[in-house]
């Protein structure tokens, strides 16, 4: 009974998809939300090289271990959050990896915690996903900086968020995913519709 | 409809094919695209444009940029009305309507102008002294000083435009898009450095718009056009124009407000914003913001016609406008003499030019070929005309400021130009913490402390001359590049025809006139005169800063642009100190207004505030839910049914549980995961009572303390297996707990080996509660046995309901038997969808949060927060049995505290009122009402008790708990009244819990 038809998306109270009417014929934004990805977190500690190893070859790479950077291997990324923790990111159904990781673990001292529900996943992209950021988020996003595999935690509007920024679509345009604790979910695309009104919207349909 | 008698033929940078309506005061005029509100009107003849902020003296434009002190208007109306505009700053737009501010009822008869006649009963520090006594007659005073104080109007609707926001980063910020500005940005970015140039005007150029001088054998003008077009097509270099910078805050922080709509060439749209706050964290800035022309101080130096000589050159340059027929000319600098010939060539008449330094200036020949007649050590000693100005009187000028003998000579003239040399802009510099030095011969102050990161550049570092300009921009801007590490090559030199600037000034603070009693006005702004400095002088005033507050000086939105400097040298004459001693105030920000709708932005409405929502929001708001705010969270309180007001439909709710079987929605539990070997030993430091000892599948409730030995939070914390375990937190407590937790891990105990993870979202939690809740679950579970025997009380059980995976937990917040079912957030809905369905046949009920709170306190179970304020320890709630003394933890300590330690403090105790009392209300001591009154205590929780049908509280009282039994008095004052009511137990109802153990 656990298939998807039961489950409910963070937003699926927004009813996206029934959005998708307004999109524009030349959006400089488009939104759309990541349904279901498969989100673990991990903790090992700062000195613990050899889980980190085990768990970093059961990953398929190494654990970033520098700050504000991704891994990626066989459609997994593993974003660096602190010294001593992570989150997996991982497609949805992933079920076996968790069973790797805790093998790889091997009931030492660590912590691998589903939160694949606790967060509300939005996509961001098009030629001004940059400028929506820059109206809530006071990094810098600029792509010097800010460069592609890149993430970090910050306050975007009123909500704490994990930012991770993904392949350049196009040329002029940058996509960036937006994970927040699902309570804010609703608010947080809200803000972003409204604060991306200026440059055209288009709502995607979700993945 | 007027004619624009006072447009010049030819010239100025407006688009004259595109001709725009608007009205000021109520009559319609046509200016051109490209205009000022101020110009428009001097090209429509309109001298004047407002009344003074004290005398309401009638004032004309006297400037052409931020800095007017007179022309301030109240623009647009209805929700989008602005009060308090420059109108040297307002471009013009079709249909735009302007009113002049402070005139009552009209601007040409101001009935307040009686208080120019009855001056010399205002002078400074009048309010101060004339309102301090008596202190009963303050209220009246108030009111008298509300009606004739503030400029303008607050807009009555809500404003219906877009504001926004913008965080930016860049290697250099350039304030200021002069020669120096332009000169800073393109040096720095050609070194590939990442730019943002700003300029509070419509367009890029600063004073080359406003000159004839020329930049590698072209316009000025031109040149600026071309550095900027150039500019704006580089990929890292954002050219921002209608851009004012308000605030220099620490650590090159620095906030511009943009205009982006509300002009001619707006961008289109329905959602771009009126106007974009822009929050800049700069590494290099370059400051190059220029000079402001400062005014000559002499008597009646305020009429409509008098008017800045850089401004002058402005309106003729810039927008096209003769600013009067006939002219005279005075100054204490050589910026005089091309302008006096720029107004000959616009066919103004120039009668005379007064020039304050002796000696004769070399730029003298032109204007003297050109029939100007010209009078070296001459100053304006008075002037004519009430609504506009009809002449001046010129006459020599000793040094100190003494009018040589009675040798004034009279000139008719409608418009009077007056320089007193410039100042360098330097509010942005002194909000970033630099300080000035006045320099004798440039007769101005100067930037002498500059902090890190921060150039200066032209002539806001004091540097006047084209060509010095231009090189110094060149200069910061490579400095900047080099300073984040970026290298550059020269910028191809540019050869300067013009622009010399004023050269050696003679300073004159003021005119020492014949007997007659005349003002000079040192701050038009704030109507500050000569006489009003001068008593705070004799009064004793010696500093500055207090000359400033005392005699309004510098204060308010002028922010002192005019007069500052000419104040501080009128003091310095009157203290017979030098200028460097009296010292300079602080400019503060911002530096012109900033509206409260950019300041606000998109934070408003719907927006304001996050509003956060469980994963079954959706079916409370189609069940027709009241919702409470709880923090930013969204939370049932109540679910009417039928015609059911709240107080009906909590009792039914209440009744469902006691009697039957409720279910609350409790997603919004904090709830943190824990793992490792000393998770044990770690709850036993953070909770008051013991954990280590807690079984695999108990829960058990814990109490946690600050270190001030205060209740902080609480919550039941589960054993899941050896090394997991799994906490749950207050809703509000949530981040705050789980910072805690990290916080204690990180920094003291690093050697415990714990992970904490917050899974507050993870879980949808629902409260299955009431007599027949067991009956409703049973049909729903597999796996597990439910009886009393194999899942009692305080047990937790991982199982599967409907199919999903669960955790249990027999935990009861209603006193009633309960179930805690937490599911991955995504089947939330269904978990509670199914409940409802199976609880139909014993009519189920959902209840909110209402409901939830009468059950709690029928049990006498504190909710953190609402029955305690972190003034309240274990003891006072009766819980000193779960903080005792074995083991040690967080708080200890100070429980022994002579304080927290004492008998008689403020105990939690029952009370059944003879009414409901509100909560809050104080338990007085004694019968009277009258104050001061002593109060024993207050009411934490008040509620109508459904089972018990009555009024029940629950209250912190002095040695409560010696009161049970004993009648205290509720104390509601504003009903002028008593209520009794009688101490008991905080537990209400079944103390001995064998409905939850059932």
């Amino acid at each position: 009974m656990t298939d998807r038809s039961f489950a409910q998306s963070p937003l699926a109270a927004l009813h996206i998809d029934g959005r998708v009417a307004d999109a524009s014929a030349n959006p400089g934004v488009r939104l759309q939300e990541r349904r279901f990805p498969d989100l673990l977190n991990l903790r090992i500690a700062v000195a613990d090289h050899a889980i980190r190893q085990a768990v970093g070859q059961a990953l398929g790479g190494v654990l970033p271990h520098q700050a504000n950077t991704t891994s990626e291997a066989g459609g997994v990324v593993v974003c660096w959050l602190g010294p001593d923790e992570w989150l997996i990111i991982a497609p949805h159904g992933s079920d076996s990896l968790a069973y790797q990781l805790d093998a790889a673990i091997g009931g030492q001292h660590a912590a691998l915690t589903d939160i694949s529900d606790a967060r509300a996943v939005i996509r961001l992209s098009g030629r001004h996903a940059r400028e929506v950021l820059e109206k809530g988020c006071d990094l810098d996003l600029h792509a010097k900086i800010f460069a592609i595999g890149d993430c970090a935690q910050s306050g975007l509007a009123q909500a704490a968020v994990l930012l991770r920024r993904l392949a350049d679509p196009a040329p002029d345009e940058t996509t960036w995913e937006i994970y927040v604790e699902r309570s804010f979910g609703t608010y947080l695309w809200m803000w972003l519709e409204d604060a991306a009104l200026e440059y055209e919207l288009a709502v995607e349909i979700s993945d | 409809m007027s004619r624009q008698r006072f447009r010049i033929k030819e010239g100025g940078k407006i688009d004259r094919a595109r001709r725009v309506k608007f009205r000021f005061n109520g009559w319609n005029y046509t200016g051109y695209a490209g205009d000022t509100l101020a110009s428009a009107l001097l090209a429509n003849g309109v001298r004047l444009v407002g009344r003074s902020f004290k005398y309401h003296r009638p004032r004309g434009i006297y400037s052409a940029g931020p800095e007017e002190p007179n022309a301030l208007v109240q623009l647009g109306d209805g929700g989008q009305t602005v009060p308090n505009v420059r109108a040297t700053m307002v471009e013009l737009t079709d249909g735009l309507s302007a009113t002049s501010v402070n005139v009552w009822p009209s601007l040409r008869f101001d009935l307040l102008s009686i208080n120019d006649r009855v001056s010399h009963l205002l002078p400074a520090g009048f309010y101060y002294k004339t309102f301090m006594s008596p202190a009963f007659m303050w209220p009246t005073y108030e009111n008298w000083i509300r009606r004739s104080a503030g400029l303008g109007r607050v807009p009555e609707a809500p404003d219906p435009d877009r504001y926004d926001k913008r965080h930016v980063h860049c290697d250099v910020l350039v304030v200021g898009g002069g020669p120096a500005g332009l000169m800073a940005a393109q040096a720095a970015a050609q070194a590939g450095a990442r730019v943002i140039i700003a300029d509070e005007r419509a367009q890029m150029g600063g004073q080359l718009l406003a000159s004839s001088d020329q930049i590698g054998g072209q316009a000025g003008s031109d040149w600026a056009a071309e550095v900027t077009s150039d500019l704006a097509t580089r990929a890292d270099c954002e050219v921002l124009t209608r851009t004012t910078a308000a605030l220099f805050g620490d650590h090159n922080f620095v906030v511009l407000s943009q205009r982006v709509t509300g002009h001619v060439d707006a961008p289109e749209g329905n959602h771009v914003p009126r106007e974009r706050i822009w929050k800049v964290r700069a590494r290099q800035v370059v400051l190059a913001t220029g000079a402001t022309e400062r005014p000559l101080v002499f008597p009646d130096n305020d009429r409509p016609g008098i008017m800045l000589a850089s401004a002058a050159g402005d309106y003729v340059h810039r927008y096209g406008v003769r600013p009067g027929r006939t002219a005279v000319v005075a100054g204490n600098n050589d910026s005089i003499y091309p302008l006096a010939s720029d107004l000959r060539a616009a066919g103004v008449r120039v009668v005379a030019l007064a020039d304050a330094r002796n000696e004769p200036s070399p730029l003298a020949e032109v204007a003297r070929a050109d029939g100007v007649e010209i009078l070296t050590g001459h100053a304006v000693t008075g002037t004519k005309g009430r609504m506009r100005l009809r002449g001046v009187s010129l006459a020599p000028i000793a040094d100190d400021g003494l009018v040589s003998g009675n040798s004034a000579r009279r000139f008719s003239c409608d418009l009077l130009c007056v320089s007193g040399g410039f100042s360098p802009t330097a509010h942005l510099l002194s909000q970033a913490g630099g300080r000035l030095t006045f320099d004798e011969k440039r007769g101005c102050l100067v930037p002498a402390h500059i902090p890190r990161g921060i150039r200066m550049a032209g002539s806001a570092n004091g540097t006047f001359e084209l060509a010095a300009v231009l090189a110094e921009g060149e200069a910061a801007g490579v400095a900047a590049a080099e300073a984040v590490g970026l290298t550059t090559g020269a910028l191809p030199e540019a050869v300067v025809d013009g622009g010399h600037g004023p050269g050696a000034v003679r300073t004159l603070w003021k005119i020492v006139a014949d007997g007659r009693k005349t003002k000079q006005f040192v701050d038009l702004h704030n109507d500050a005169t000569t006489a009003d400095i001068a008593l705070a002088a004799r009064e004793g005033y010696r500093s500055v800063e207090h000359v400033k507050r005392y005699t309004t000086t510098g204060m308010g939105p002028d922010q002192g642009k005019l007069g500052n400097v000419n104040a501080l040298g009128v003091l310095a004459d009157e203290l017979g100190r030098p200028l460097n001693d009296v010292g300079t105030t602080t400019f503060r920000p911002p530096y012109t207004p900033v509206t409260f709708g950019a300041l606000a932005g998109r934070d408003i409405g719907a927006l304001a505030e996050p509003v956060r929502t469980t994963p079954l929001h959706a079916w409370h708001v189609r069940t027709g839910a009241k919702f409470e705010d709880v923090g930013q969270w969204k939370r049932p309180r109540y679910y009417p049914r039928g015609g059911e007001n709240m107080a009906q439909a909590v009792a039914r709710e209440c009744r469902h549980v006691r009697t039957g079987v409720g279910l609350l929605d409790a997603s919004t539990l904090g709830k943190i995961e824990l793992k490792g070997p000393d998770v044990g030993e770690f709850l036993n430091r953070i909770y008051s009572n013991r954990f280590d000892n807690l079984p695999v599948g108990r829960c058990r409730y814990g109490l946690m303390l600050g270190e001030d030995g205060m209740v902080f939070d609480d919550g039941v914390t589960a054993r899941l297996a050896e090394n997991h375990w799994y906490m749950t937190t207050t809703t509000g407590g949530a981040a705050r707990v789980h910072e805690w937790l990290e916080d204690w891990l990180q920094c003291e105990w690093p050697d415990l080996q714990v992970f904490t993870t917050s899974v507050s979202a993870q879980w949808a939690t629902v409260t299955l509660t009431g007599p027949n809740a067991r009956h409703v679950l049973a049909d729903l579970v597999e796996d597990i046995d439910l009886s009393a025997e194999k899942f009692p009380h305080l047990h937790v059980r991982e199982a599967r309901v409907v199919g999903l995976p669960a955790r249990i937990f027999r935990v009861s917040f209603t006193g009633e038997l309960s179930y805690e079912i937490n599911v991955p957030a995504r089947y939330g809905m269904a978990l509670w969808q199914a409940l409802v369905r199976a609880g139909e046949r014993f009519d189920i009920s959902p209840f909110g949060i209402e409901a939830l709170h009468v059950l709690r306190a029928e049990k006498g179970y504190i909710v953190v927060g609402h029955d305690t304020d972190a003034t309240v320890t274990p003891d006072d709630l009766g819980m000193r049995r779960i903080a005792g003394d074995k083991k040690d933890y967080l708080g200890r300590r100070s429980l022994r505290r002579s304080d927290t330690a004492q008998s008689g403090r403020r105990q939690l105790v029952g009370l059944l009122p003879e009414e409901f009392v509100p909560e809050g209300a104080q338990i007085i001591d004694g019968k009277k009402l009258k104050t001061p009154v002593p109060m024993i205590g207050h009411v934490t929780s008040s509620y109508i008790s459904t089972t018990l049908e009555r009024p029940i509280a629950m209250a912190l009282i002095e040695d409560g708990r010696n009161m049970v039994g004993e009648r205290v008095r509720i104390a509601l004052p504003f009903d002028q009244r008593v209520v009794m009511a009688e101490v008991t137990s905080p537990v209400f109802y079944d103390p001995e819990g064998s409905r939850l153990n059932d």
